[in-house]
């Protein structure tokens, strides 16, 4: 099947982190030796993954582009997702510069990160800014009423 | 995406119901204490509202979360470890095990289709092959193999 997705952007140095919003849910945290990363449903979408270029952005500013519930921020760079076969783009928005997208399913769909690179890139991120009152919310409501 | 629409579970009746107040209901009475732990966690993502995520997604649909609860239920074993449970974006729940080296993850996807993944040390395992289970046979399968030393 014909390729149907863009170019790696070169400009993007494979030391670039690239920034997450995480839904503050104690699920989506998985601890380890030395703190916090995301989970691998993090990474799940039904397009390409929007993330922000650190280069233009701060882990705060991410947070902060949405209010609606204390996110954490997670972080991998753009070599960590180039190794698992994504490629990484520069998709500027009116309202967010630093807006990028990562494509990981170059085929078919829309661009989504399969199971196994999103599972892969999870294990190699890491959750840079914790809001440590969300630690042991697990479900919705807490969250949303 | 690898995964296949999954007849067997888009036509299964669901464990859970709704009463006569709208909310959901399920049977708990012959449940273990880890099954009724993750059955409250699937339905607190009903709570969840649009952009959720804050990259727009919707929340988990009912039949998404009707999935979930069926495949807790069928889990024909009394200690298995605690899953993490998840929304993803796009309407799905994940469901995540983990014993020892090996790592099992369970997506439900709101369009009836079901992603599998097993990993050891972290290492997807035919992480293209699709996974089509009917419902208990792969429950007891996919848990059996998380299991083994």
């Amino acid at each position: 099947m014909p390729d149907q997705h863009g170019e790696n952007d070169p400009t993007i140095a494979a030391e670039e982190p690239l920034y997450l919003r995480v839904f503050p849910r104690a699920d989506l945290l998985v601890q380890d030796h030395a703190g916090y990363r995301p989970a691998s449903g993090c990474f799940r979408s039904q397009e390409a993954l929007s993330v922000d270029l650190a280069s233009l952005s701060t882990p705060e500013e991410t947070r902060d582009r949405d209010k609606s519930h204390p996110y954490h921020i997670a972080a991998f760079t753009a070599g960590v997702a180039r190794a698992e076969g994504c490629r990484v783009t520069r998709d500027p928005l009116p309202e967010n510069p630093a807006h990028a997208l990562v494509y990981g399913d170059h085929q078919k769909g829309a661009g989504a990160l399969t199971k196994g690179q999103a599972k892969k890139i999870a294990q190699q991120a890491r959750i840079i800014l914790l809001n440590e009152g969300a630690l042991f919310i697990n479900d919705g409501q807490d969250l949303n009423n | 995406m690898n995964a296949l629409t999954n007849p067997v579970f888009a036509l299964y009746q669901p464990e859970s119901r709704y009463d006569s107040t709208g909310s959901r209901a399920v049977r708990v009475g012959s449940l273990n204490e880890w099954q009724v732990e993750a059955l409250k966690k699937i339905v607190g993502l009903e709570s969840l509202g649009h952009n959720w995520n804050s990259y727009g997604s919707v929340p988990p649909s009912a039949w998404v979360i009707g999935t979930a609860i069926d495949f807790i239920c069928k889990v024909p074993f009394d200690n298995p470890p605690m899953p993490r449970i998840m929304p993803v974006a796009g309407g799905g729940i994940q469901m995540e095990w983990e014993k020892g080296r090996r790592e099992l993850e369970v997506e439900i996807h709101p369009d009836t289709t079901i992603e599998v993944l097993q990993a050891i040390n972290g290492r997807p395992l035919n992480p293209d092959e699709v996974s089509s289970p009917a419902p208990r046979a792969a429950v007891e399968r996919l848990l059996t193999w998380l299991s083994v030393d």
